[in-house]
C-alpha cells in the first residue's frame, strides 16, 4: 500500500508538493478508478482546459505519465492522485483499465519508473507535507519569491542537464541499434520491423525522447504502407534520418541555433505554444494564407495530430511558401476544429525557428477571404521538389514537406497514379490511398496543385482544374 | 562515389546484412571504425533516395481518364444534396434509391460532378442501367484497379437488365448474343438470361432453349424447360393450355339467361396451382373458344374474384394494360398498386410503358393504400421514376391523401412509429419535377422524423430548380 511519506518521497519539490495538496478536493476528479489486479491506478484530472488530464500511476514501480504540459515529474496530478490514493483507497472505482491506461502499460518498460525515496535532485531538501504550512513561505514576500523562482531556475538546469545526459545515452543506443539492423540485414528487417520497433521505441520513451520514439514506433506503419518496390528505399532513409539526428545531437555545440531548436523538437523536447507566440525573436510572416489541405493522423500514442498545411495565395510573396499547422487531441476526445480546406484567410504566423521554417502558429486571424480554393500558379512542380530539396539540404532530417505548383497532370503508369510536370514528364507517385479519390483528376490538366511529399510519395491536397477546385478531403 | 557499381554494392552490402557481406572500401571513410562507417553509408544511401530526381514517364502513362460527356454537372447545392442525402441512406434503402437518384438526375439533362464518383461509389454500384458514361468508366477502373472492389452481383443485374431491354427490342440479335456469351457467365445468371427469353418468346427461341437443355447447371435445363412448355405448338404447351382454359368456363344468368358470367374452377380447388397453370399465357389463348370480347371480360370476370389477377396478368402478356388495370380495379378491396405486384409476375419481362399504363388505369378512387405499404415496390416496379403525370394525379388522389393522413396521425400518436421507411417507400419513385408538392404534402411530419426522405426530396427538390449548373469549362474559382 502506498504511503503519504513514499508521495513526500518522489515530489520534485516542494513547490510541486503544494499544488498536489490544493488537488485533493474530489469534485476535481471526474475519475478515480485502480485496477485490482495490477494495483495500477488512473484518473481524470481537471485543469483549465475542457478536457481533464489523464494520469495513471502504477505503484509496484512508482512508474507514472500524465497527459498535462508540466515539466515537472511527477507533476501535481500525480501527486495529489498518489496522496489521495494514499489516504482514501475507497476514493477509487475498482475496474478494468481504460483504453489509454492499457495503451500506457503496453509501452511501458517495467521497472522504468524511479524507485521511491530518490527524488530526482538529490542537494535539494526533501519535500515534505509538514512543510505546506501557509505561513513558511509567504507569497506576498517579494524577497521570499525571487529566492524560489532562483531555486526553481536551478532545478530547472538540472533537470534540463539530467535529460540531457538521458537522451545522450538513449542516441547512443539507439546507433547500437540501428547498427544491429544492418548487422542483420535490412532485407529481413520487416519480418522483424513490429516487435523491435517497438521495444526500441520504448527505451527511447525511457530516457525522454518522445519524439524519437514515436518516429520508431510508426515505422513498421508507414513502411508496410507502401508499395514494396519503394519499401527498401524508405527503410534507408528513416534509419539513415534517425542516425543523422543521433549524430547531430552529439555534434550540437557547434551548430546553428535554429538547426539545434529543430534538434531538440525532433528528439521530443516541446516548446509551449505561449512561449513561441510570446517569442519576439521568433520568425513572423503576415499576408493572405490558403489552406491547401488537411491531414488527420493517429499516432501510436494515441494522440490524433491534425495537421493544418498552408500555402501563401501569392506565389511570389516574401515568405516561406508553406506552414503546417499542428495540433493534437487525445483520440477519445475527438477530431477538434481544423481550418476547412480551402479557405484563404489573412494571418500573421509565427513560426517555430527552424533552419527550414514550416511549423507554425497563427498569431493573428483575420476573417476568411474566400472558400473552396485551390493554389493556382506558381513554379513547376520540377523546380517544387528542388526547393523541398534546397530545405532538405538546410534540415537534413527535414520530414514532411509541402509542394506546391503552378501545373500538372495526373496519370496512371506503373500500376500507380502520379503527378506529372507537363514540361518535363518527370513525375511524383501519388500515395495508393488517393487512387480512387484521385482518379477523376485523370488525364485534366492541372492548373496548380499542392501536395505533402515525404520523399517518396505524394498525398495530394488539393488542386486547381478545368472542372473546379478539388479537395483530397471533400 | 561516381560509380554506380559502388551505391549497388553498398546497397547491396546493407540489404544482407552486414555480417554476410561487409562493405566494400569507402572513399573518405578511412578513419572510422566499422560500426561508424556502416552508420554514414546508410545516411548517405538514405539522403540519396531522398535527394533522387523524379522518374521520367515519357511512354509508361497509360492515357486512362473520363470519357466527356457534355452535359451540365450538377450545382453546388445539388451535389450537396445528394452527398448529404446519400450519408443518411443504409444499404437497403441505397440499393432501393441508387437507380431513380442517378436517372433522375439523367432525366434532369444534368450529371454527376466527376470529382463526387468516389464519395459516391456504394450508390453507383447500385445504379444499374441508370449509369452514366462515366460513371461506368470510373466503377470499371477502379474495379480494375482496386482488388476487391468489383460488385459482381451488381455486374450481374446490369448484364440481365441490357439483356432484357435488348430482347425488347430484337428478340433474334438477343438470342444470338446470348447464344455466343452464355457459357461463359456464372450458373445463376444463365439461369436468368434464358429465363428472360420470355419477352417476346416465340418459336425461333425452340432450337437455342433445346441447346440448353444440356447445359451442366439444373437451374438452367429448368428454365429452358419452362421457356418449351410455353412455345405454342410443344406439346407440353398444348397440355397446358388445354388444363388453364379447363378452369374457366361460361355461366348464364338473369331471366332471360342473356347475362353470361366467367366461372373459374382452379384445379383441386388450389389458387397457387391454377396460378402457376396460367403462367406465360396471354388472354387471347386462355378464352378462345369461350365466345368473349376481350372488352366484355372485365365485367363478366368480376364475380370470380380470385381470378382476377391472374386475368389481369394474362392481359398484360397480351400487351393490353389498360385491360389488365379493368380486372384490378373490379376487386372488391383493391390495393394500389400491391394487388398488381403481388401477381406472380415477373415485371422486368414488361416494357415500361406497359407498367406505367397499367399502374395509371388502376389508379381510382376506390383503391386503397396498404397503411404501413408492406408489399409496395413501386419503384422496383416500374425501375425509375413514374411519369409526371401519373405523380400528379397521385399526389391529389383520394387514396393518397387518407394514406397520409393515416401515417400523420400514427406519428403524432407515437414517437416510437418511424415513418422514414414508409414514407421512403411511398416517396422513392417520385420524379423530380414533383418533389416540391410531395415536400409540401409531408410538411406536417416533422424532417427528424423522416431524414432520409426529407434528405431525397430536397435533392430532388434541387435538381427541379438548379441555381447555376457548373460547366465543364468552368474555370477554377482562384
Amino acid at each position: 500500500m502506498l504511503t503519504l511519506a513514499q508521495v513526500e518521497a518522489m515530489a520534485p519539490d516542494q513547490s510541486a508538493l503544494a499544488a498536489a495538496s490544493k488537488l485533493l478536493k474530489p469534485s476535481a476528479w471526474p475519475l478515480l478508478a485502480r485496477d485490482a489486479a495490477t494495483s495500477v491506478v488512473w484518473g481524470e484530472a481537471q485543469g483549465s482546459g475542457s478536457a481533464p488530464y489523464r494520469l495513471m500511476f502504477d505503484p509496484a514501480d512508482r512508474g507514472h505519465k500524465c497527459s498535462c504540459p508540466s515539466r515537472k515529474f511527477p507533476c501535481k496530478h500525480v501527486l495529489a492522485m498518489m496522496w489521495q490514493f494514499a489516504e482514501h483507497p475507497d476514493r477509487f472505482a475498482v475496474g478494468e483499465p481504460e483504453p489509454w491506461v492499457a495503451e500506457w502499460l503496453s509501452r511501458r518498460r517495467p521497472g522504468s519508473g524511479r524507485p521511491a525515496g530518490k527524488p530526482a535532485d538529490a542537494n535539494a531538501p526533501a519535500p515534505s507535507m509538514a512543510a505546506l504550512d501557509p505561513a513558511e513561505v509567504s507569497p506576498g514576500d517579494p524577497a521570499s519569491q525571487a529566492q524560489a523562482e532562483a531555486q526553481a531556475a536551478q532545478r530547472r538546469a538540472r533537470a534540463e542537464a539530467a535529460r540531457e545526459a538521458s537522451v545522450t545515452a538513449g542516441l547512443e543506443a539507439l546507433d547500437v541499434w540501428i547498427g544491429d539492423q544492418l548487422n542483420t540485414g535490412l532485407a529481413s528487417f520487416i519480418q522483424r520491423a513490429q516487435t523491435t520497433c517497438r521495444t526500441a521505441a520504448q527505451r527511447l520513451v525511457d530516457v525522454k525522447a518522445p519524439g524519437l520514439a514515436a518516429r520508431l514506433d510508426a515505422l513498421p506503419g508507414a513502411l508496410l504502407s507502401r508499395p514494396e518496390p519503394l519499401r527498401p528505399d524508405f527503410l534507408l532513409a528513416e534509419l539513415g534520418r534517425l542516425h543523422l539526428i543521433s549524430a547531430a545531437w552529439r555534434r550540437r555545440e557547434g551548430l546553428d541555433p535554429a538547426l539545434v531548436d529543430d534538434l531538440r523538437r525532433s528528439i521530443g523536447w516541446s516548446v509551449r505554444r505561449e512561449d513561441t507566440l510570446n517569442d519576439p525573436t521568433v520568425p513572423r510572416w503576415a499576408g493572405e494564407w490558403l489552406v491547401a489541405g488537411t491531414r488527420t493522423v493517429v499516432q501510436p500514442d494515441r494522440l490524433r495530430r491534425t495537421e493544418t498545411w498552408l500555402t501563401t495565395a501569392d506565389p511570389a510573396a516574401q515568405a516561406p511558401r508553406a506552414a503546417v499547422l499542428l495540433d493534437f487531441t487525445p483520440v477519445q476526445v475527438g477530431a477538434g476544429e481544423a481550418i476547412p480546406a480551402g479557405e484563404l484567410f489573412n494571418a500573421e504566423l509565427a513560426f517555430y525557428p527552424s533552419s527550414a521554417p514550416l511549423r507554425a502558429l497563427v498569431a493573428v486571424r483575420g476573417p476568411a477571404l474566400a472558400t473552396r480554393m485551390a493554389p493556382q500558379g506558381g513554379a513547376s512542380l520540377v523546380e517544387a521538389l528542388a526547393a523541398h530539396h534546397a530545405r532538405l539540404a538546410a534540415l537534413p532530417w527535414l520530414g514532411d514537406d509541402l509542394l506546391v505548383a503552378g501545373s500538372g497532370r495526373i496519370v496512371e503508369a506503373d500500376g500507380a497514379l502520379w503527378a506529372v510536370d507537363p514540361d518535363t514528364d518527370r513525375g511524383l507517385r501519388l500515395a495508393v490511398e488517393q487512387n480512387r479519390a484521385a482518379s477523376p483528376l485523370l488525364g485534366l490538366t492541372l492548373s496548380g496543385l499542392a501536395g505533402v511529399w515525404d520523399g517518396q510519395i505524394l498525398t495530394l491536397l488539393s488542386a486547381s482544374t478545368p472542372h473546379g477546385p478539388w479537395f483530397a478531403d471533400s | 562515389m561516381s560509380d554506380t557499381t559502388d551505391w549497388k554494392r553498398l546497397d547491396g552490402a546493407l540489404s544482407l546484412g552486414l555480417s554476410r557481406q561487409p562493405l566494400p572500401p569507402l572513399a573518405g571513410a578511412e578513419g572510422l571504425d566499422e560500426p561508424a562507417r556502416a552508420l554514414a553509408v546508410l545516411t548517405l544511401l538514405g539522403q540519396r533516395a531522398r535527394l533522387a530526381e523524379p522518374r521520367g514517364l515519357q511512354g509508361l502513362a497509360t492515357g486512362s481518364r473520363l470519357p466527356d460527356d457534355p452535359r451540365p454537372m450538377l450545382d453546388p447545392k445539388a451535389r450537396e444534396a445528394l452527398l448529404r442525402l446519400d450519408r443518411r441512406l443504409d444499404a437497403e434503402s441505397r440499393r432501393r434509391l441508387a437507380p431513380l437518384v442517378l436517372a433522375a438526375i439523367g432525366a434532369s439533362g444534368q450529371r454527376l460532378h466527376p470529382f463526387d464518383l468516389p464519395n459516391l461509389d456504394a450508390l453507383l454500384r447500385q445504379g444499374g442501367t441508370a449509369l452514366g458514361p462515366v460513371e461506368r468508366a470510373w466503377l470499371g477502373w477502379t474495379g480494375a484497379s482496386a482488388p476487391g472492389a468489383s460488385d459482381p452481383e451488381g455486374g450481374a443485374a446490369d448484364r440481365l437488365g441490357a439483356f432484357r431491354q435488348a430482347r425488347r427490342k430484337d428478340p433474334a440479335a438477343a438470342r444470338e448474343a446470348l447464344a455466343f456469351s452464355l457459357s461463359s457467365e456464372p450458373a445463376k445468371l444463365r439461369a436468368e438470361l434464358v429465363g428472360s427469353l420470355g419477352v417476346g418468346l416465340s418459336p425461333d427461341d425452340a432450337q437455342f432453349l433445346n441447346t440448353c437443355l444440356g447445359d451442366r447447371a439444373q437451374s438452367v435445363r429448368e428454365a429452358a424447360t419452362a421457356l418449351l412448355a410455353r412455345l405454342p405448338g410443344a406439346p407440353a404447351y398444348e397440355d397446358r393450355l388445354a388444363l388453364a382454359r379447363a378452369c374457366l368456363g361460361v355461366e348464364t344468368k338473369g331471366l332471360l339467361r342473356k347475362i353470361r358470367r366467367l366461372t373459374f374452377k382452379p384445379p383441386s380447388g388450389d389458387r397457387h396451382a391454377a396460378a402457376t397453370l396460367f403462367q406465360g399465357f396471354g388472354l387471347s389463348s386462355l378464352i378462345d373458344g369461350l365466345g368473349f370480347e376481350p372488352l366484355e371480360l372485365p365485367e363478366a370476370a368480376a364475380g370470380i374474384q380470385p381470378a382476377l389477377p391472374l386475368l389481369a396478368r394474362a392481359a398484360l402478356l397480351d400487351g393490353e394494360p389498360a385491360l389488365a388495370a379493368a380486372f384490378l380495379t373490379r376487386l372488391e378491396d383493391p390495393v394500389w398498386p400491391a394487388d398488381l405486384l403481388r401477381l406472380p409476375l415477373d415485371a422486368q419481362l414488361l416494357s415500361g410503358e406497359t407498367r406505367q399504363t397499367v399502374l395509371s388505369a388502376s389508379l381510382t378512387h376506390e383503391v386503397r393504400f396498404d397503411p404501413l405499404l408492406e408489399g409496395f415496390n413501386l419503384a422496383e416496379f416500374l425501375d425509375g421514376p413514374m411519369s409526371r403525370d401519373l405523380a400528379e394525379r397521385l399526389i391529389a388522389s383520394q387514396p393518397w391523401r387518407r394514406w397520409l393522413n393515416d401515417v400523420i396521425q400514427l406519428v403524432v400518436s407515437s414517437d416510437r412509429f418511424d415513418p422514414d421507411p414508409v414514407l421512403l417507400r411511398a416517396v422513392a419513385a417520385m420524379p423530380w419535377q414533383v418533389a416540391r408538392a410531395v415536400t409540401d404534402a409531408l410538411a406536417a411530419i416533422p424532417p427528424a422524423r423522416q431524414p432520409k426522405t426529407a434528405a431525397y426530396l430536397a435533392f430532388l427538390a434541387r435538381l427541379a430548380a438548379p441555381s447555376k449548373p457548373s460547366e465543364p469549362s468552368e474555370t477554377p474559382v482562384v
